[in-house]
């Protein structure tokens, strides 16, 4: 615990170097929810009709844009290249792992994000007051989006670690962050509920891990999934998780052994 | 003419180094084709519900993207990387001797690095155009094409301007190594027609960031949903935005410190 306090704060020192670089780094993470809100708000005031009203969709899209500030992962880019040019080999020296690293690295840098983002909803609610009040609250939707959404900040770290360690074997990670990247914008929810998706990308989305790290707290918090699709997403999210964690031990023990050291 | 030598030396060279890295081109252009996928099956959602939004129809959109694809594109293919590579330059002390070379600093610092890749993006885009183009059954003349084409760098131009104007800000900050997410922030509200955004956000990207102007303009000129003389604004803000760049390149460059001296 104490290791892990001492790296937060050297990460934390080196943001409070740059600091318009977090807050474009937090922009760029919400600018599509902002748009998708925007967008379908508009939609809908042309009269048309999805099934979702005003409050459904203003109430779905602030909580992805918090969604996606909670769930931000960016470490696999900078696993990627440690692998390549050697540097990873610090991990086998220093008293830490490249978990306890990334995690601190990226817990201290969303404390940041969080904050701004939820300026952002603040200026949203503000603005739409009427909208927001329309809104049914539950205490057992709100209290169960909160345990998907802390799955599915792990789940999207873990994959994104994932994908990091295939460096190992590939040298190359471009390709899987980019397909990661095409398959997170179509079956994650931020830009198109995935209700409204076409009923076979629907199917698709359901499977796939992508609506577990973003859409899914969201679509619990808005309370409007029966109990059998409730359960089944939970379940679907679980087994997401543990698979995650499972493989991400497994390729890291056998990523150090194929590991050649470049660079050194 | 020296400068059109410089560029494509500095062209030449990035050629062969992309070349390098076979597999990793074929892997980037099938993910921006199937990110260009995406976008027409979110378009193609929005007009599930209705046939015309706000007076586009689903063609007209589709026509727009493949526009937004090849301005954006152009804008990456020739200044993309080479702006990027600011932050770092000024945060390790490389700037300054780009400074020191016999040519114009920001035409150096803007055409250093070309990103042959994303010609992908030009290619798709036009593709996108055209069909849409014939779906709409478009019969204009050779003017509205040439207007269009006008148009089309007068949006790159802007483009280039607005991004440039904040690359300059890594020259007072120290370092700006978000300057990518920064295109990603500005480029996706152009994906769709600026009026989707509803009206408080068509006000803003209209008249305080001439966003409007890079993409939905043009396509609104194009399809006679606005007169054609609105190309005289387009061309004038893209004037503009290159005047701001240029003075507030050389503004910062005196008030520049340089990091490593």
């Amino acid at each position: 615990m104490n290791k892990f306090l001492a790296i937060l704060k050297m990460y934390n020192q080196k943001f409070l170097e740059y600091r318009a670089d977090i807050i474009l780094w937090t922009l760029s993470g919400i600018i599509q929810p902002i748009l998708a809100l925007l967008i379908w708000s508009t939609l809908l005031s042309t009269g048309v009709k999805t099934g979702f009203s005003n409050s459904d969709v203003f109430i779905y899209f602030l909580a992805v844009m918090f969604i996606s500030s909670f769930t931000a992962v960016w470490s696999s880019y900078f696993i990627a290249t440690d692998i390549n040019s050697g540097n990873i080999s610090r991990y086998l020296v220093k008293p830490f792992s490249l978990f306890q690293d990334h995690v601190s690295w990226n817990v201290s840098e969303k404390v940041y994000k969080i904050s701004i983002t939820f300026l952002v909803v603040a200026v949203f609610c503000l603005l739409n007051t009427t909208t927001v009040k329309q809104f049914q609250f539950s205490w057992i939707a709100f209290l169960l989006s909160l345990v998907s959404l802390l799955s599915a900040a792990a789940i999207h770290f873990y994959l994104d670690l994932i994908i990091g360690l295939i460096t190992f074997w590939t040298h190359d990670n471009d390709f899987f962050r980019n397909f990661n990247f095409v398959g997170f914008q179509l079956f994650s929810g931020v830009m198109i509920p995935i209700a409204l998706l076409p009923d076979l990308l629907q199917k698709i989305s359901i499977i796939l891990p992508f609506r577990y790290t973003t859409a899914f707290p969201a679509e619990v918090l808005l309370n409007k999934l029966n109990t059998f699709d409730l359960t089944t997403g939970f379940i679907i999210q679980a087994l997401w998780l543990s698979t995650a964690i499972v493989l991400y031990n497994y390729l890291y023990k056998k990523g150090l052994k194929a590991y050649q050291g470049f660079g050194s | 003419m020296k400068y059109f030598k410089v560029f494509l030396q500095l062209a030449s060279l990035s050629l062969k180094q992309h070349f390098e890295n076979r597999f990793n081109a074929l892997a980037f252009m099938i993910s921006n084709i199937l990110v260009l996928g995406i976008l027409i099956i979110f378009i193609d959602v929005y007009f599930s519900y209705s046939k015309q939004i706000l007076g586009w129809t689903k063609a007209e959109v589709f026509f727009l993207v493949g526009l937004y694809r090849v301005i954006t594109a152009t804008f990456i293919v020739f200044f993309q990387r080479s702006i990027n590579y600011m932050s770092r330059d000024v945060e390790n002390g490389n700037l300054d001797m780009h400074l020191t070379k016999p040519i114009n600093s920001q035409f150096f610092l803007s055409f250093r690095q070309i990103r042959s890749h994303d010609l992908i993006g030009i290619i798709s885009g036009l593709v996108v155009m055209i069909y849409a183009a014939i779906q709409l059954n478009i019969n204009v003349g050779f003017f509205s094409w040439l207007i269009l084409f006008i148009n089309t760098l007068s949006g790159v131009t802007i483009l280039y301007g607005i991004m440039f104007i904040l690359a300059t800000f890594t020259l007072w900050f120290g370092r700006l190594n978000a300057l990518l997410d920064i295109l990603f922030i500005i480029r996706s509200p152009m994906e769709r027609p600026i009026s989707f955004l509803g009206q408080k956000a068509a006000f803003v990207l209209t008249y305080l960031i001439p966003l409007a102007f890079i993409v939905s303009v043009p396509v609104e000129i194009f399809l006679s949903k606005v007169n054609w003389t609105n190309t005289f604004i387009c061309l004038f803000i893209a004037i503009v935005c290159l005047y701001i760049s240029h003075r507030f390149w050389n503004y910062s460059l005196r008030h520049y410190t340089s990091a490593s001296s």
